[in-house]
Parts: C-alpha cells; sequence; structure tokens
C-alpha cells in the first residue's frame, strides 16, 4: 500500500518536472560567456607608468557580457574587469586592481573602460578580462584590442622583465636603443609614438624615472 | 648726401632690429663665468691661463620660453681647452657627453622635472682644463654649441641644438651659440727701439 503510494507521488513529481520543463531548449546561466562577450576599442598607443601618471588611454573600450544564451548579464561589478596583455607582456600595480571598468554592466551587460594602468611593460594589445575570465579567449576566437601599452618600466625583474620601478635598468635598457636612427628602430620605447627614438622620448621617459607603483 | 644719410640711417635700425630679434631666439651657449646658486653666468669670451689651471664652463639655455623636459647638444671645444668631467643638473639623466669630437658626438639631458625656460637655465657644467695650446696671438679659438651628432645629419644627427617643450614633448630647434678664448686679436710687428722712436718724431 504504502509502497503503492510512493510509486504515485514519484510519477507526479516526474510530471510536474516535465511540466516546468516542457518547451525550455536553453537555460539562461547568468555566467559570462567568453565567446558570447565581446570587446572594441579603437586602435591607439597607451603609455603607462607605475606611478599612474601615464597618459589617459586613447579609446575606450567598450564591453558587452553575454551568457551562454547570449542574454546580456547586468550588475557585475567595475572591479570585476581588468585588462592584460595579449603577451601576457605587462604587470600592473596591484594586480587586478590595477584597472577597473567605468561601472558595473547595465541591463544590456554593457560598460566601458576607460581609465590610465598603472604598471610596466610593453604589449602589442589587450584583452578584457571579466570575473577571471578572458572575453573572447575560450573556444571562439581570441580578441585582441588593438592598444599598444607601452611603459618606461621594462626592465629591473628577472629575466629581463619589468619590476614596477622605472630604474637604472630601465635607462639602461632605453639607452641602448637611443637613438633611432642610428640605431635600430625598438617600438617599446617609442613613447611619444613618432617613428622614431629621439630626445622627446628620452625627456618623456626622463619625466618618469624613479616612479613606482 | 641726404641720401648718403638716409641710407646709414637704415642700415642702423637694420642692424638693431637683427640684434634685438637674435637675443630672442632659443640659444645655448658657453659661459666662463657662473653662479649656479644665483643663477647668473657671465663672460662668453676669455683670455688665456697658465697650463693645467682648471676652469668651469657653464652651458646656458636662454630664451627658450617654455617649461624645458629636456636638452642635446654638442660643443666644438677650442684647442685650448681639455673638457675632463661633466656635471649635470640633479635629478637629470644623461646619454653621451658634451664633446662633439668632430661632430659624431653630443650630450641628451632629461631632466626629472619641468624646467623654467623663462629664465636662463644651466645644462651642463663642464670641468675644463686650460692646455697650453693657446697663444692669442695667433687669433681668436671658437668655443661652439651645435647640434647632437652634427656630422650625422640624417642618421640621428642634428645641426643645431634641440630642446624639448613640456607638457607636449615637442622638438625645438635653437641656436647654437660661440664663444671664444682669445677675443681680440693683439696686432704685433717686431720692430727696433730706434724704429719705436722714429714714430714719435
Amino acid at each position: 500500500m504504502l509502497r503503492g503510494k510512493f510509486t504515485v507521488l514519484s510519477l507526479v513529481a516526474a510530471a510536474l518536472l516535465c511540466w516546468q520543463v516542457a518547451g525550455v531548449t536553453t537555460v539562461n546561466s547568468g555566467i559570462v560567456d567568453p565567446c558570447n562577450s565581446t570587446a572594441s576599442a579603437a586602435a591607439g598607443v597607451h603609455f603607462i607608468c607605475p606611478q599612474g601618471d601615464g597618459d589617459p588611454m586613447p579609446s575606450t573600450i567598450s564591453i558587452t557580457i553575454q551568457d551562454n544564451t547570449t542574454a546580456p548579464v547586468a550588475g557585475i561589478p567595475a572591479a570585476d574587469f581588468w585588462l592584460i596583455g595579449c603577451n601576457d607582456l605587462l604587470v600592473l600595480c596591484g594586480g587586478s586592481g590595477s584597472i577597473n571598468a567605468t561601472g558595473a554592466t547595465d541591463a544590456n551587460g554593457q560598460t566601458t573602460i576607460t581609465g590610465d594602468i598603472a604598471g610596466g611593460g610593453c604589449d602589442t594589445g589587450v584583452r578584457v578580462v571579466c570575473q577571471g575570465i578572458v572575453i573572447g579567449n575560450g573556444a571562439c576566437p581570441a580578441v585582441c584590442l588593438p592598444i599598444k601599452v607601452r611603459s618606461p618600466d621594462q626592465r629591473g625583474g628577472a629575466g629581463g622583465t619589468p619590476d614596477l620601478l622605472v630604474s637604472s635598468a630601465d635607462f639602461s635598457y632605453f639607452g641602448a636603443n637611443y637613438p633611432s636612427p642610428a640605431k635600430p628602430f625598438v617600438e617599446c620605447v617609442d613613447f611619444v609614438v613618432s617613428g622614431t627614438i629621439t630626445l622627446a622620448d628620452f625627456t618623456k621617459f626622463g619625466g618618469h624615472f624613479n616612479h613606482k607603483c | 648726401m641726404k641720401k648718403a644719410l638716409a641710407g646709414v640711417l637704415v642700415l642702423s635700425i637694420v642692424s638693431l632690429a637683427a640684434v634685438a630679434s637674435m637675443a630672442q631666439v632659443p640659444n645655448v651657449q658657453v659661459y666662463f663665468n657662473g653662479n649656479p646658486a644665483y643663477n647668473s653666468y657671465s663672460d662668453t669670451q676669455a683670455f688665456c691661463e697658465s697650463p693645467g689651471t682648471a676652469q668651469d664652463l657653464y652651458v646656458v639655455l636662454q630664451n627658450w620660453n617654455m617649461f624645458v623636459q629636456g636638452v642635446d647638444f654638442s660643443v666644438d671645444y677650442p684647442a685650448a681647452l681639455f673638457a675632463g668631467g661633466e656635471t649635470a643638473p640633479v635629478d637629470a639623466l644623461v646619454i653621451g657627453s658634451s664633446n662633439a669630437t668632430g661632430g659624431t658626438g653630443g650630450i641628451a639631458i632629461a631632466w626629472n622635472l619641468p624646467q623654467n625656460g623663462f629664465d636662463p637655465l644651466l645644462a651642463l657644467t663642464v670641468h675644463a682644463i686650460w692646455t697650453g695650446s693657446c697663444d692669442c696671438n695667433n687669433g681668436p679659438q671658437p668655443l661652439v654649441v651645435k647640434g647632437y651628432h652634427y656630422a650625422e645629419i640624417g642618421n640621428g644627427g642634428k645641426a643645431d641644438p634641440t630642446g624639448v617643450r613640456w607638457p607636449d614633448y615637442a622638438e625645438l630647434s635653437g641656436v647654437g651659440l660661440t664663444s671664444l678664448v682669445c677675443p681680440g686679436t693683439i696686432a704685433t710687428e717686431e720692430t727696433t727701439w730706434g724704429g719705436v722712436k722714429a714714430l714719435y718724431r
């Protein structure tokens, strides 16, 4: 008798469940989907400094966050966004805390990044990271935003990496490439983006000497 | 007669205007005397000193009328002076040295903070020594400020000194001026006491 009731109740529960999901093909997860989310920006060169007193970002990075069903994900906090170098050659002061979005994602899952980066290194572009997920860097084609980043801090760390201090190691590196011509052009020390390495680049470097996070 | 006078007058006015305009041109010059504590520099001409005598030379920017973030130049030193050590301003980075060495040398200076280019601005103090290769009877020896690596124009060299303006980091050319060792030639002629006395007869 009891066994029969249990069976009936189980069948009813299963029926209810089936009725609830009937017609549902996908479910909104609210989790950031790296392939459905997008980031875009105009090309430019961003001069940064560990002290955070570099130039303004050359263009606004526009971001749209969507989940696996392409539904916008609203309310992601500004601090959950940051940038990394496309070739992982940037070192940020305070790690992901170096740069945030301008605000939380809106109802359309959209926000922007406009701020200056405090950090060191030189990279040919940046990628947007949201909640630890690199946008467009999953199964879909990787999106490397064409914002080149250059800091006067490019040496001083182990293996010729940035150490977040514009030091004599960085000065030596700059001096080895100064001027160009006559020396071969090294894009990473073209701080004023002239296509040559001149006194203007040297003075811009000098203005940030000894700067640190 | 009137035409001649008018011509002389016009020539004088033009000359005065040229001098005045030259004085306003951004320039770099070497001074033989200076008091950096008071930002005071004088004497662009000097006579020979005994061999081995120390001589500080002050390379000064004038009339740039902007905030200066950096400068580059070279100096052609005369045989009378040997440029030894150099002292750059505090908190400045330096690449190279001022000695032009035939046009393939020069110095680039980058200050950590923008400098006041509306007043005379000391860019470099050169600690030189008088060599003894100095005979004012042979005429003046020029001490010329020129461009960075001026013999390599088109390959990183420049004809004139260059300053960088803050905050836009624009590179602007100035004029390198000439200072003199032995400014005035002393004309001499060998003669005898009898010859001298004959001048007064």
